[in-house]
């Protein structure tokens, strides 16, 4: 232990304050000044021991002088006892207070040696004077534990840490008086500020990191195969982009009306396991977004797959034999003509609606004494009975931007060089927006079975690979003969043929 | 997507003074319709006659028989509009047949659109020329625009 009292000695040597004032070092010269003053004016006549108040100014280091002065001069005073006792009572306090720090100080330095090990204990308290040199002592709670002397901190938790020396937080009192200390004296004491001794801090880091890079390994991913399709098997989806609209003319002279969609280098970019997370799904990934626009949860989410960041995820559905790995693109040809899908996007936004444009009401008339109300929605709720309106009223608001889908659409087009997919009729959502493509649910498992789709998708062999361009590529020519378009096999116009059959009809010519 | 970039590279050039004007939202789904337009392109007829409002022409229209022949009959008239473009254009051909007057509504590149020869070119000087459906007769005349060939009318041919 006399180990310990050299070392506090020499902290304290370093100037280490026991409260939160630490301007009574500056003030400790003038407080000597004006109480010299003081006993030089002070006059019997006067009641009060002016010099006593002078000196209280400078509270507490002053108690130097102000006891020998209470004790020595004019004992008789009944002011002087009160102030005596009280004086004698806070130097006492300040006292025992500047030995814990000393012994805070101590048991740090124990924890950091402990923890440290190797490192040599002459240069953790090389850094330790260093620091306390310019900060005062900085004390985590772990130390107050260990040390198990404190009193000061234990209001405070694990990490909370509070500093020793400022156990209040900085309040408005603190504040007013760097105020008064620049306004009076054009200079305030750097404030304090917590911060763990840096090998501490360090060696806590390294500690969590260690622990979070022995968890578990990955679960192996699912295999890359064909394999023959089930009635209960489902098969992933797509995500891809309404790129516009367009009509076409098949063989029987029938318009078709197109909606072109655009995927977007669509890939896996997740799977997920009944063991793991409770269902069967693969999480795909479609567009582009740059590691800037995304958050770093995100881009660590890509980074960790070893995959390009991608602008959308959503998840699919699928049955345990459709799993494909991670990494999978999912192309055009992964849909076949003819077949059916279901269309989900968000539909456009037509923002603040009236009732009748909303939920197709019918107004009032335009005319015949109505007032004001040609296209208001009228009587909202009844009378006293109930007395209120009704939750999920339908009344103006905004409209639009709803998830909506689209059930048994038929794809009429597939291009697999360009990766576009013409299915015929309407999608929701306007051009550029995101829709997600599913195998429609509606169809009997043995159409299903006619249309031939490839599962659990399709697998490019090795030349298609090569001639694929590379994804950067922007002069390559896409080729034209990859495309296959339905062809409806009853004729639509059939009926009005034969039926003109019956009445056969001349035209004049020329007219 | 190297179709898409290949769209933006190949787009005509905007002038400096509208490129600041539009948001890249807007330029993105700008290059989506000219993406869908190119696409559409192949379906496209290429040898149509530059055919206007006014114009007097010469429509073979497909027409099927009960025995599932497919005949071409070639009606006369006006064109008295059109609207849309690329694959979607429509012309609004009127015809007066046998004191009736008969308006049909043409897709320019449909199949059952067979043939469009031009006679002659009128001058009017609207672009819907809907106030004829109220004339008969004489005062349905359009003036006629001397000058104008039909080999100039007939679409180039390309080699």
């Amino acid at each position: 232990m006399g180990n310990a009292r050299h070392e506090a000695q020499a902290v304290t040597q370093h100037k280490l304050h026991g409260n939160g004032t630490s301007y009574t070092t500056y003030w400790f010269p003038h407080a000597v000044i004006v109480w010299a003053l003081c006993m030089i004016l002070e006059s019997k006549l006067l009641k009060y021991n002016v010099a006593t108040f002078a000196a209280l100014l400078a509270w507490p280091h002053s108690t130097i002088i102000l006891i020998p002065h209470l004790i020595f001069c004019d004992i008789n005073h009944k002011f002087n006892h009160v102030m005596l006792g009280r004086l004698v009572r806070g130097a006492f306090a300040a006292a025992a207070r500047q030995a814990q720090t000393c012994e805070h100080l101590i048991a740090c330095r124990a924890l950091v040696a402990e923890l440290g090990g190797t490192s040599g204990q002459g240069d953790l308290l090389a850094s330790f004077r260093h620091l306390s040199h310019d900060q005062p002592c900085l004390i985590t709670a772990d130390a107050s534990r260990a040390g198990s002397h404190s009193h000061a901190s234990t209001s405070h938790g694990i990490g909370a840490g509070a500093a020793y020396s400022c156990s209040e937080q900085p309040s408005s009192i603190c504040q007013g008086l760097r105020l008064q200390q620049i306004r009076c004296y054009g200079y305030a004491p750097p404030k304090r500020r917590f911060q763990l001794p840096k090998p501490i801090a360090q060696l806590v880091r390294d500690k969590i990191l260690e622990q979070r890079r022995s968890a578990q390994a990955p679960p192996p991913q699912p295999t890359l195969e064909t394999r023959p399709m089930t009635d209960t098997s489902l098969r992933v989806g797509c995500i891809a982009t309404k790129a516009g609209m367009t009509q076409e003319w098949d063989e029987h002279g029938v318009r078709v009306p197109l909606t072109v969609l655009w995927i977007d280098e669509c890939q896996v970019v997740g799977v997920k396991t009944r063991e793991r997370q409770g269902r069967t799904a693969l999480m795909l990934g479609a567009g582009h977004k740059r590691q800037k626009c995304m958050s770093p949860s995100e881009a660590g989410f890509f980074l960790k797959a070893g995959l390009p960041f991608k602008k959308l995820v959503a998840e699919w559905p699928v049955s345990v034999d459709a799993l494909l790995p991670v990494g999978t693109h999912i192309t055009a040809a992964h849909f076949v003509a003819g077949q059916r899908v279901d269309v989900t996007g968000w539909t456009k936004y037509k923002g603040f609606q009236g009732v009748m444009k909303r939920w197709g009401f019918k107004g009032q008339p335009a005319s015949h004494g109505v007032s004001l109300s040609h296209r208001a929605p009228g009587a909202i709720g009844n009378r006293q009975d109930p007395g209120k309106v009704w939750k999920g009223k339908k009344l103006p608001g905004c409209m639009g931007d709803e998830r909506r889908t689209v059930h048994h659409c038929l794809v009429y087009k597939v291009d697999a060089a360009r990766n576009l997919v013409y299915v015929k009729g309407q999608v929701p959502g306007p051009k550029g927006r995101s829709v997600y493509l599913r195998d429609s649910r509606l169809t009997n498992p043995r159409v299903r079975a006619t249309w031939g789709l490839p599962f659990p998708t399709h697998i490019p062999t090795p030349e298609e690979l090569e001639a694929a361009p590379a994804p950067g590529d922007v002069t390559a020519v896409p080729d034209p003969g990859k495309v296959s378009v339905w062809r409806n096999p009853a004729d639509p116009y059939l009926m009005y043929v034969k039926e003109t059959d019956y009445f056969p009809i001349t035209w004049k010519k020329g007219e | 997507h190297c179709d898409y970039i290949r769209m933006i590279a190949s787009r005509p050039v905007v002038r400096p003074f509208t490129a600041g004007r539009r948001s890249v939202a807007v330029q993105a789904k700008m290059s989506l319709h000219t993406l869908t337009q190119e696409l559409s392109r192949s379906q496209l007829k290429k040898d149509l006659p530059s055919v206007t409002v006014g114009d007097s022409v010469k429509v073979g229209l497909a027409v099927q028989e009960g025995s599932g022949k497919t005949r071409t009959q070639t009606l006369d008239g006006i064109i008295i509009a059109e609207h849309g473009s690329d694959s979607s254009k429509t012309l609004t051909f009127r015809r007066v047949f046998q004191g009736v007057g008969v308006e049909l509504v043409m897709p320019v590149h449909s199949p059952a659109v067979q043939k469009i020869e031009f006679v002659r070119r009128g001058r009017v000087r609207r672009a819907k020329l809907f106030y004829l459906r109220e004339r008969i007769g004489k005062s349905a005349r359009l003036k006629e625009v001397v000058g104008v060939r039909s080999e100039d009318v007939a679409a180039p041919k390309q080699v």
